[in-house]
């Protein structure tokens, strides 16, 4: 009997991974419920070194995704599926760009949540707004499962693919948007 | 070497979004201290320098969307192409329109003026 089949078996992969979804599911509400309470400043304009509030949340939005395509494709390598054999230094590597990814993010989901708040104002505005809520709960979910040992095998890529979805559609919605029309913004 | 860096990166990155999260609650004095010079402060002798663009940057730019001035919020309407005159744009950021506030008590009338000639300006009008 594999490992996998050990921890299929056994209830306490069921609940880690129930706890993992109720986390998630707990952030992403937590983001939404604040998003929509919180009374949008729409004022705060902070640009660290970039040359607008604008451009760095379009450059650290693309960034963040650029990294998480490097997660991804150190993740197949790890996992073997890629044709070269694995070096030693994957791993590190596909934590420290998975880190940077959700640092390159968070401070644009600050200007957002602040800001902006949650909006509906119509579909993109909408679907980014559930997607910047669900992008954060899948982070935590994925949290909570690196962490967990002994869940199903597939636990983790699923939980990375779902990750990766939602920052690639969060990013579609809003930096992605802004390029395809105005192009790229001045750093 | 990379092990190492990892060791200093994760606690580096929870540590910047626990503080982000307190600032969700504390509010953003912290970061908004580079935020640009108000317009109204922008002016020297007796003639006044206000920018349009910048009243627009600072009170607009969240809610509208306008090329000329890098803004892409979506509270409001998109202002790209509307075509206003500029005497239209004044009485609008005077009066407020639908969901929008009047923003008489807030900016002084040549920031008003300015604003509503940029807008103009850039929207086509």
């Amino acid at each position: 009997m594999t490992s996998t089949s050990l921890a299929s078996d056994s209830p306490r992969p069921a609940r880690r991974l129930l706890a993992a979804a109720g986390a998630g599911a707990a952030v992403a509400l937590s983001i939404g419920i604040y998003g929509n309470v919180h009374d949008p400043s729409g004022e705060l304009s902070f640009t660290l070194w970039f040359s607008s509030t604008i451009a760095l949340k379009v450059w650290l939005a693309t960034v963040a995704v650029t990294l998480a395509m490097a997660q991804v494709l150190l993740a197949l390598w790890i996992y073997g599926r890629l044709p070269w054999s694995v070096p030693s230094w994957a791993g590190a590597m596909h934590r420290i760009s998975g880190r940077l990814a959700f640092l390159a993010s968070l401070p644009v989901a600050y200007h957002c949540l602040w800001s902006l708040g949650f909006q509906d104002t119509d579909a993109r505005v909408l679907a980014h707004s559930l997607l910047g809520c669900a992008f954060y709960g899948a982070f935590a979910a994925k949290v909570v499962i690196v962490r967990s040992r002994a869940l199903p095998g597939a636990a983790l890529p699923i939980a990375g693919a779902v990750l990766f979805s939602a920052l690639v559609a969060v990013w579609y919605t809003s930096g992605a948007w802004f390029i395809g029309e105005n192009g790229f913004p001045e750093l | 070497m990379l092990e190492r860096l990892d060791r200093i990166v994760a606690p580096t990155v929870w540590l910047v979004a626990a503080v982000l999260v307190a600032m969700l609650f504390a509010g953003p004095q912290i970061v908004a201290e580079d935020q640009p010079t108000p317009p109204s402060a922008k002016k020297s002798g007796g003639g006044s320098t206000v920018s349009g663009k910048a009243v627009f940057s600072t009170t607009c730019a969240s809610c509208h969307t306008l090329t000329a001035a890098g803004a892409v919020g979506t509270v409001g309407p998109s202002l790209e192409g509307v075509q206003l005159g500029a005497e239209t744009v004044e009485r609008i950021v005077r009066e407020g329109r639908g969901l929008m506030p009047s923003f008489s008590g807030r900016l002084s009338e040549a920031e008003v003026n300015a604003v509503a000639a940029f807008v103009s300006q850039a929207s086509g009008g």
